[in-house]
Formats: C-alpha cells, sequence, structure tokens
C-alpha cells in the first residue's frame, strides 16, 4: 500500500505542478510584448530588451572589435534593482567583442576609449559626441 | 535559417563526443549495463576529452579553427581505439519503455520547447554561461586575458570552462553563436539524466516504482526547470554528473564502477567550481567503500577514481592562480553567528514557488543514511550539502542575498539522484518485508 501510495500521491502532485510551471511559462510568453520587467528580469523578447539590443546593433557599427567601451545608463528606482549593473551586463552579452565596463568601474576614467549614453543625460568634459544612435548616444573619450 | 544549422551542430557534437567516449568502452562499461547508460558514461567521458585537447590548445597558444577541431576529434577517436583492455559486451538496447518513459520524454519535450524560445533561459546565460561561449567563439579559445580584467570578477572568472566550450565549439562549426542552438546541450543533459536514473532504478527491481520514480524525476526536473528559469545553466552538468554516478554507487564497487565514477568526478570538476569539491566526495566515497569492503587501499582503484578529476583539476587551477582568477569572494574565516541570517534564508530559498514544495526532497539525504543499500548516495548528497552550508558560513559576501540566490538552485544538484535513491529504498523496504 505505502510502496504505491507515496510515489503516487508524489506523481500527482509533480503533474499539476508541471501543468502549472507550463501554463504560467506559455501564459508569460504571450505577454512579452508588454512586460513591465526590469533590467533584472529581462528575457528575449521583451521590449526593454528590443530597444537596448537597437542601440547596440547602432553602436557595432561604429566601433572597432575590440575597443574598451563604458556602458552608462539610470539606476532605478530602488537601489536593490541594481537596473545600471544588470543593463551594462546585457550590454556586455550583446557586445562580446568589446570590453564593457560600467561606468562606476574605478577603471574606466583610465581604459575607455567610447561611453555608450544609454539614457542617462551624461555631460563630462572628456566626452566628444561621435553619434546619435537609435535610442542612445556614443561617445569618444578624450585621453587624459 | 542559422538556428537549423546551429541546432544540427550542436546534437552532432554531442554525438561525437559520445562516440569518442565508446572508445573507452572496455574501461568503463560493467556487464549488463544498459545502451542508454552506456552513452551517458560515453558521452561524459567524450567530453572530458575535448575539454582536455581544448586546455591543451589554449596552453599551447593554438587557436580552436573549425578544421583544426576535426582533425583532433578524429585523430582522438582513432587514437583511443587502442586504449581499451578488452572489448566490451554488446550494448542491450532497452525493450521495456513504459508510462513512466512516456511521462518522463514529454516533460523533457516540453521542456525544451520553452528552452528554445530562450524565455526559460537562465540569467546566468547572459551575465555567465553564455557570455563565456560568445567571448570563447570569437576568441578561438578560453580568453585568459579577458577574465582576468578587473572588472570582470562579475563574470565568476575561477569558474571550469567545460559549458562555454561546448556552447564555442559547436558555434565555432557554423560560424555564429546561437543563443537558441545552445540551449540544446540542456537538454541534451536532461535526456543523459533520465537515462542514468533509468539504469539505477532498475536496481530497485520493482518496475511500478522504477517507473513512478523516472515519471518524478522528469516532471520534477523540467517544472523546477521552467519555474526557476534553468535553460542553459551548467547545474545540469552536475545533476547529470551525480546520476551518471549513482548505477555504481548502487551496486557492490568493481572496476568499471570506479571508472564510471571517477567520470562522473571530474565530468563535474569541469562544469562548476562546486564540482570539485563534489568529485573530491564522490571518489571519496567509493574509495572507501572498496577500503570497507576489501579491508585495504586498492592503490589502483584510487587511481581509477581520481585520475579524470586530476586531470581536469591540474591545469585548471594552475591557469586559475597563474591569471590570478581566484576570487576572494569565495572563501573566508568560518562565522557561526551567520547562521541566525543562514536558516530564515534557507527556509525561505526552500520554500521557492518554482519547487513546489519539492525541494523538501532534498531532505531525503540524510534520511537515507540509515538504508544502507542506498547509503552511498545519500552520502554523497548530504556532504555536499553540507559543504554548500559551509561555504554559506565562510564567504566573505552578504549572506541573505547569497543563500537567497543559490540554495534553491544548487539543491538541484542532489534532488534527481534522490529521488533515485528513495525509490530504490522504497522498493528495498518492500522487499524486506515480502522476506
Amino acid at each position: 500500500m505505502l510502496r504505491k501510495a507515496i510515489p503516487g500521491l508524489l506523481l500527482l502532485w509533480c503533474t499539476l505542478s508541471f501543468s502549472v510551471e507550463m501554463s504560467t511559462a506559455l501564459a508569460e510568453w504571450d505577454q512579452r510584448a508588454t512586460s513591465p520587467r526590469g533590467p533584472r528580469s529581462w528575457r528575449f523578447g521583451n521590449p526593454q530588451l528590443d530597444r537596448l539590443t537597437t542601440c547596440l546593433d547602432d553602436v557595432r557599427g561604429q566601433v572597432p572589435p575590440g575597443s574598451v567601451l563604458v556602458f552608462a545608463s539610470p539606476s532605478g528606482q530602488e537601489a536593490t534593482e541594481r537596473a545600471a549593473f544588470f543593463r551594462t551586463r546585457w550590454a556586455a552579452y550583446l557586445l562580446p567583442e568589446h570590453e564593457i565596463l560600467p561606468i562606476d568601474d574605478p577603471a574606466a576614467p583610465q581604459v575607455a576609449e567610447y561611453v555608450i549614453d544609454y539614457r542617462a543625460g551624461l555631460d563630462l568634459p572628456r566626452l566628444e559626441l561621435l553619434a546619435q544612435l537609435r535610442g542612445c548616444r556614443l561617445f569618444k573619450v578624450r585621453p587624459l | 535559417m542559422i538556428a537549423p544549422i546551429a541546432m544540427t551542430a550542436v546534437l552532432a557534437l554531442a554525438v561525437v563526443l559520445a562516440v569518442l567516449g565508446s572508445r573507452f568502452s572496455g574501461a568503463l562499461v560493467h556487464t549488463g549495463d544498459s545502451a542508454p547508460h552506456r552513452c551517458v558514461v560515453y558521452g561524459l567521458a567524450g567530453a572530458l576529452v575535448v575539454h582536455l585537447l581544448l586546455t591543451m590548445l589554449d596552453a599551447l597558444g593554438i587557436s580552436w579553427h573549425p578544421l583544426l577541431l576535426v582533425l583532433l576529434l578524429a585523430a582522438a577517436i582513432g587514437l583511443a581505439h587502442f586504449v581499451p583492455p578488452r572489448p566490451a559486451e554488446p550494448a542491450r538496447l532497452p525493450s521495456d519503455l513504459g508510462w513512466g518513459d512516456a511521462l518522463a520524454l514529454f516533460a523533457l519535450l516540453v521542456f525544451t520547447c520553452t528552452a528554445l524560445t530562450l524565455w526559460t533561459m537562465t540569467p546566468d546565460f547572459i551575465y555567465h554561461w553564455g557570455i563565456k561561449g560568445s567571448r570563447f567563439f570569437l576568441h578561438r579559445g578560453v580568453d585568459y586575458a579577458w577574465l582576468a580584467r578587473p572588472w570582470n570578477w562579475v563574470l565568476h572568472p575561477d569558474y571550469p570552462n567545460l559549458l562555454p566550450e561546448l556552447f564555442a565549439t559547436s558555434a565555432i562549426f557554423v560560424g555564429k553563436f546561437e543563443p537558441h542552438a545552445q540551449m540544446l546541450w540542456t537538454s541534451i543533459f536532461f535526456l543523459l539524466m533520465l537515462a542514468s536514473a533509468r539504469e539505477g532504478l532498475r536496481a530497485a527491481g520493482d518496475r511500478w516504482a522504477g517507473q513512478a520514480a523516472l515519471a518524478i524525476l522528469g516532471l520534477t526536473s523540467a517544472l523546477f526547470g521552467m519555474g526557476h528559469l534553468m535553460a542553459g545553466a551548467a547545474d545540469w552538468l552536475m545533476a547529470a554528473a551525480f546520476l551518471a554516478a549513482v548505477p555504481a554507487l548502487l551496486r557492490p564497487p568493481d572496476r568499471a564502477g570506479d571508472w564510471q565514477i571517477g567520470v562522473a568526478a571530474g565530468f563535474a570538476a569541469a562544469s562548476k567550481i562546486e564540482g570539485a569539491p563534489f568529485a573530491l566526495i564522490l571518489a571519496g566515497t567509493q574509495l572507501l567503500r572498496r577500503m570497507i569492503a576489501e579491508r585495504r587501499l586498492d592503490w589502483r582503484a584510487a587511481v581509477r577514481l581520481s585520475l579524470p578529476a586530476a586531470a581536469v583539476g591540474a591545469p585548471w587551477l594552475l591557469r586559475v592562480f597563474r591569471h590570478h582568477l581566484f576570487l576572494g569572494s569565495n572563501s573566508g574565516p568560518f562565522d557561526l553567528s551567520r547562521a541566525d541570517v543562514i536558516l530564515p534564508a534557507l527556509a525561505e530559498a526552500l520554500a521557492d514557488p518554482a519547487w513546489h514544495g519539492l525541494s523538501l526532497l532534498v531532505l531525503l539525504g540524510p534520511a537515507l543514511l540509515f538504508v544502507r543499500r542506498v547509503r552511498p548516495v545519500a552520502a554523497v548528497a548530504t556532504l555536499q550539502l553540507l559543504f554548500y552550508l559551509y561555504v554559506y558560513f565562510t564567504a566573505p559576501v552578504e549572506t541573505r542575498y547569497y543563500v537567497l540566490t543559490s540554495f534553491a538552485r544548487l539543491i538541484f544538484h542532489l534532488i534527481p539522484a534522490l529521488i533515485v535513491a528513495g525509490a530504490v529504498a522504497l522498493a528495498e523496504r518492500r522487499r524486506d518485508r515480502s522476506i
């Protein structure tokens, strides 16, 4: 009795839980174009990510491979969101041929060759506007 | 159009790995091993050989040109033909497929469909595994200079690179890094998990319990994979390595079992940083079983158990220290006062909605220590669990965040093997009562 009852109940629970996860995944997939997710939870298909990808596609045409790029974007409303951090990680993934570091990295002032301003509104004396791209600005960094 | 070609490349590479591993069949196969389990052991062994070849190319400063890789793979398959000391018996295909197999394969299929859309892709594919694979593909090798950049600490530069290497190698054959196709690796490891579990469950000698456990394992892995976003993660490799060792841990120690466990240990050590202690625990458990059974230390068994992990671990450690990749956040002094933070965080992590309460199956580890038949599996799971807890007490990072972002995922390494062990223990209990 016990031999079948325990696995049987567990199997039933697993089947129900599997159905829930499957339908959740499908429902979220259907709503991917209207998802209000922050950068930490972005997934392919989200419009927020599509906007960043568009900007970075333009950057790719302007900057030689292997360049050191600093990425700047606004912080989230709450510090725990770490929105700028996660946007930078996405930028690094989407531009693997480049070196990408966040603007608040201690090494940034020394090593940066270009800066991507993704709606951060940067206004720094060493930055020279190179191009106004779709959804972002690309700057060349003047040497120290 | 590139995605189907890239997917074909992933599948073709997986087949080549298994063919390469099959050259060692004389050493790896135990009498009576089924064809699916042989494929698992061959696949893991082939992946280890390719990992070592790529490591050698990196050490020599030779880039991974696709033609060179083809030649090396062909040469490795040819040369390895001379390695086996004796031919293995012909493989036995499973003729007893049942409802549990069907349910598990259905779960795998559904998971694969969601993974291929990238909707259930792990965020770590972006922050860790995928970006490394993509970079290594462009660099035609492991880019240690890039890993060593101070700002790239977020990529966990000190981790072993087997999974990014598999991503990069399959991409090199197509000429493009295609994330959709790379998700197939997860499905392949999921399939290997099912094949090994099936072999382990044969030891239960109870068809109904075996089929139920297989279905539970398939559904649990798929539902957690979808709910916790696990496609593209390296945690599947750890779970597959543990399950690959389970059949050998469930029978009395033997030569082929030593090799199977050794290969599983090496595979885990090449997959993730926590795979290194897992390899030690796995190989140590089998060695201890041998010492208890034979009342002596069998040095040849020790070599069989430790050689694959040592072959993987030594060059990895060399590279990590040479390029200063080891992160300070990995270790620190043991701080018992953290228990106040760790225990509530563990409870919270166990209640992760993606597990649907099934995370509690990890408690089978200590519980099954009292069942003689499955004690080796339970011991490995319990020791690895204790290692994870030890890390929480020592790592100099924000503890609560660390536990909440890792524990639910780490226990996935253990739960699939514990489901198999639990089913075997249940069948054992029934058999004891019927005698």
